[in-house]
Parts: structure tokens; C-alpha cells; sequence
């Protein structure tokens, strides 16, 4: 039995529209639950804000174990998300072994968690744990967004434990103002910053739902809902987009002073790019970075501007280091069938020409 | 390609991308539609052209909307009165914080109820507790030399992290404490292999 189109569109936008109430409830401090996950892991690892799930190669291929970083502001499944969708599945059958850092959502009492918290000892402990889970003594690390911005900052200061490092869709220079958000990132000023999180604690969920939602009102609100519509008659594009959904409405606090920090030295002085950040007392010089750098651009990406991440081969001290552009945008590179079929096995490849 | 005049051969007039959009919602919405519209109500034209239409005219809303969006974002003028807007919008959360605090911290115990704060600290009390539990059940499986190093700092616990690895324990011997137990997997909600 066929229903109309203007039935479809309003199922699914009614759908969208329970999720984002769900999503301000958040807010709150209720926490959604993920999806189940698409490929088997077992968690090795429990401790500060780090669930290190372990994801075991079916057929290993490659000694250097691969560490990755998701952002701190959503949920990391999307890196996960369906099979045949999945960054996670697509590295393992590659043959490489795969860790992953679940991050553990803070509470009101993790509102002094900074760069240095997450840095030095969550991602240090992280990695303290793959050297000896994997028997490695150096391993390859995969920043995604912000994720990539905390593996940066942990290679600078720690480079005797980083093989490689692959950096995708990194915020780098934020003196760039050719997006929309570039401008929307500068609205908020140190003393606002500081303010916010005296109020809030940590930043609220719905808030950085809702600043994603504002970059674009009309997609957001009605023609992504039409887009499914058109769409549904391609093979398993509803259950995609579904899942999608769910992870955009997956938002989790944001510590407030990695945010304050993240605000006024990352974003208003640009402090990384300029090489005086400073994170535990310690100057992160970019200088440092030893490793073999892969740094993966979208040049469609509309979140982190691809101009931003440019300029960092230019900022390390490795001799092998080099931009990788593709054409995709800021989450196609993690689930576009396109990426999956030619970005992330280009990816596998340049680390298993590093592996020994 | 931009048909400023909508005429056939017409000489292509170059215009900015926001411009651009509206006029090929204009477009759209008012030539293409209607044109299609009056083919099918006269039945010359075909349920298939007129979807067409319509979808045609919907894009080019959808874009002219973008495209308004982003320019109002990169307007300076825009852009600093909703920097201002949000500041003063987190100072009025502030001052409402501290009003509202101060008014239901006299009234709830005068109710003998806890106030929301002291619920709060609990449960991130608890949540802290349940965190060095979580820790502490795990540097007993471990050797104490991984334990002292995972309480250093990165740098510091490696060198700690090295010595306990290079032979004088065996690997397996940390695997261990690693590995859930059986059964463990499941209860975590993980997918056993």
C-alpha cells in the first residue's frame, strides 16, 4: 500500500522533530544510548574519560596497531555506524588492529577538564594501554576533528610513542574567514566563554546541537527530512539515514575548560597554530612532531575549513609529511560509500608503506 | 550557467553565487512551474513534467535560503549584533542563576527538601567513586609497575611502561587484566567475537 509523499516527509520530519526534543533533553543530563555496534570489540580499557574498545584485525596484516580519536562533542559511533559503513570494519579488514577512544561523557564534576586532562593522561593512558595490549612499541594515531586537534597536541609533546599520524579534517589556523562558521566560531568572546561556563559548568549538549543546527536552518528543518523522501527507494539509504540522525543528535557536555580553553587559546589567539599553547605547563611545539604525517583535507568540508588544515606539513619538524585532498565533506569522509571505497584504503595503504 | 533573461542564446551574465540562487529560485518558481501547471491543466504536458517542475522550484528555494544564511552570517553588522546578543544572553543566564539560586536555596530546606546542587554533587560523588572503583579493580589485575605508571603523568609513566615491558615481565602476564573475562563482553553490551 503506497502513502503520499506529503505522509512520508511528515513521518520522518515528526521523527527529526521527537529527536531534537530528546536531544534539548540532553540538556539535562540524559545521555541517549548508541546503536548497536556494526563491528564485535571488546573493551580493554576503563579509566578518566577513556573507554578503549579493542578491535581485533580478522586477518592481521600489519604490526603497527592503529589508535583513533574522535571528537569530544558527539558520540563516536559514526565511525562505526551499519556495515559496509563503517571506518572501524574497513580498517580491520585491511588487517590492521584497531583501538579505539570511546570518550566517557563528563558530569558536573569533570568541569576542570582541560587539554591537559585529556592530553597527558587520558590519551596518554590510552596509549600506554595499546603499547601493551599490542606488544607494539610505537603506534600509528587517527584524529578525526577535534580528535585531531588532542592526537596533535599529544604527538607534539609525546613523540617517542607515535609511529604515524593521520590528521582528518583538522581545525588548524582559525585566523581563516571564508565559511559561515568560521564566522559563528568568533561570536563568543574570552569573557563570554568564561561566563557560559561559570553558569552552565560544562557546555550544555542542546547548545552545541543547537549552533550546528543554526549553520544551516533549512536543511536542518525541512530538506534533509524531503531529501530521505527522494531518496527512499534507494537500497538501504532510509536505514542510513536514520542512523545518521541518531548520531547527529547524539551531542554529549563539553568539559568546560577544555571549551574555554578550546575558545580562547585555539580559537580567539590561535595559540596552536602560533606555537605558544601551552598544555600542562608544557609548550606544544609543533616542532616536535617526528612522526610521518598523512594530513586528510575535504575539500567539500563546510565544518572545518579545509584552508585551516592546510598549513600544517609546513608547522611539524618530520621530513615525511604531506596534504592529502579529497573530495568530501567534513562527515562524508567517515560514511560516504565513495570514502569507504577509495579514501580510506588510500589511507590503509600509505600506513602499511610505514609499518616496519 | 546564469540566464540572466531567460532567453534561448542568450549571452551568459555572471553573478554572485547568493544572487544567483534567488534568480534561479525566480526562475523557477515563476516561469518553469506555472508553465508546467498550465501544460498539464490543458493536458499537453505530462504528470512527470510537472513533478519536475515543482522539484526544480523546491531546490531553488532551498538554495536562495543557504545562500540568505550564509550571507547573513558573514555580514559584519550581523555578526556583531549577535555577538552581542550572546553575551548578553549568558549574563542574563548568569544573573538568573544566581537569583534563582538564591531564592530556592532559602525555600527548598525550608520544605525539607535538598536542593538541586546537593543532588548534583552527590551524584557526581558517586560517579567519581564508581571512576577510582573502576580504576582501582583494575591495577589489581595489573603489575605494580603498571599500576605506578599509570598514576604518572604520560611521559614519565612511559619510561615506567618500557621497563615493564622490556623483558623483565612478559607481555601476557599484562595482557590479562586487559582482557574481559568470560562473559564480561556481553555484559558490557559489547558484540562477542
Amino acid at each position: 500500500m503506497g502513502t503520499s509523499p506529503i505522509s512520508d516527509i511528515a513521518n520522518l520530519w515528526m521523527e527529526g522533530a521527537i529527536r531534537t526534543l530528546d536531544a534539548f533533553r540532553f540538556g539535562f543530563g540524559i545521555t541517549s544510548d548508541d546503536p548497536p555496534p556494526a563491528t564485535p570489540f571488546t573493551v580493554i580499557f576503563e579509566g578518566g574519560k577513556v573507554s578503549l574498545r579493542y578491535y581485533p584485525a580478522p586477518n592481521r596484516a600489519h604490526q603497527t596497531p592503529i589508535l583513533l580519536i574522535y571528537s569530544l562533542i558527539k558520540r563516536a559511533f559514526i565511525l562505526d555506524l551499519m556495515r559496509g559503513r563503517s571506518v572501524v570494519e574497513n580498517l580491520t579488514r585491511q588487517g590492521f588492529d584497531v583501538y579505539l577512544i570511546d570518550w566517557i561523557p563528563p558530569t558536573s564534576a569533570d568541569r576542570a577538564y582541560g587539554f591537559n586532562e585529556y592530553v597527558n593522561e587520558d590519551i596518554g593512558n590510552a596509549v600506554r594501554a595499546v603499547r601493551i595490549h599490542s606488544g607494539a612499541e610505537k603506534i600509528s594515531i587517527l584524529g578525526y576533528c577535534f580528535g585531531a586537534t588532542l592526537a596533535l597536541i599529544f604527538a607534539a609533546l609525546n613523540p617517542e610513542n607515535v609511529k604515524n599520524l593521520i590528521t582528518l579534517t583538522l581545525p588548524l589556523d582559525m585566523s581563516r574567514r571564508d565559511l559561515p562558521i568560521d564566522y559563528l566560531m568568533h561570536l563568543l568572546g574570552e569573557h563570554a566563554a568564561e561566563i557560559l561556563v561559570d553558569t552552565y559548568g560544562n557546555v550544555p549538549p542542546w547548545m552545541i546541537f543547537s549552533f550546528f543546527n543554526t549553520l544551516a536552518p533549512a536543511h536542518h528543518l525541512i530538506d534533509k527530512f524531503v531529501g530521505a523522501y527522494r531518496n527512499a527507494p534507494r537500497n538501504g539509504f532510509i536505514d542510513m539515514f536514520r542512523l545518521f540522525e541518531r548520531w547527529l543528535h547524539s551531542d554529549v557536555p563539553f568539559a568546560g575548560k577544555i571549551f574555554v580553553e578550546t575558545n580562547n587559546d585555539l580559537g580567539i589567539r590561535n595559540a596552536l597554530m602560533k606555537g605558544t599553547m601551552k598544555v600542562g605547563g608544557d609548550r606544544v611545539n609543533l616542532q616536535n612532531v617526528s612522526s610521518p604525517l598523512l594530513n586528510v583535507i575535504g575539500d567539500r568540508d563546510d565544518v572545518v575549513n579545509p584552508k585551516s588544515s592546510e598549513p600544517l606539513p609546513a608547522l611539524i619538524g618530520s621530513a615525511d609529511k604531506q596534504n592529502f585532498h579529497y573530495p568530501t565533506g567534513h562527515m562524508g569522509a567517515a560514511v560516504s560509500a565513495d570514502a569507504l571505497k577509495n579514501l580510506w584504503p588510500s589511507i590503509g595503504r600509505w600506513l602499511s608503506e610505514r609499518d616496519s | 550557467m546564469n540566464r540572466a533573461d531567460g532567453a534561448k542564446g542568450a549571452v551568459d551574465i555572471p553573478l554572485p553565487a547568493g544572487l544567483r540562487s534567488v534568480v534561479d529560485f525566480a526562475e523557477a518558481a515563476l516561469i518553469d512551474l506555472p508553465i508546467a501547471a498550465t501544460k498539464r491543466m490543458m493536458a499537453a504536458g505530462n504528470n512527470r513534467e510537472l513533478n519536475e517542475a515543482g522539484w526544480k522550484a523546491y531546490d531553488a528555494a532551498i538554495s536562495a535560503a543557504n545562500a540568505v544564511t550564509d550571507r547573513t552570517y558573514t555580514n559584519s553588522t550581523a555578526g556583531w549584533i549577535a555577538a552581542s546578543a550572546l553575551d548578553f544572553g549568558v549574563r542574563l543566564q548568569r544573573l538568573n542563576a544566581a537569583l534563582s539560586g538564591a531564592i530556592f536555596a532559602t525555600l527548598w530546606p525550608a520544605l525539607g527538601l535538598p536542593p538541586a546542587g546537593e543532588i548534583e554533587a552527590m551524584r557526581s560523588e558517586i560517579a567519581a567513586l564508581r571512576n577510582q572503583v573502576q580504576i582501582a579493580t583494575a591495577l589489581s589485575r595489573m603489575n605494580p609497575a603498571i599500576a605506578d605508571a599509570r598514576r604518572m603523568p604520560a611521559r614519565i609513566g612511559s619510561e615506567a611502561m618500557m621497563m615493564a615491558t622490556s623483558g623483565v615481565f612478559q607481555r601476557p602476564m599484562f595482557a590479562g587484566w586487559m582482557q574481559p573475562e568470560a562473559g564480561e563482553g556481553e555484559a558490557n553490551g559489547n558484540v562477542p567475537n
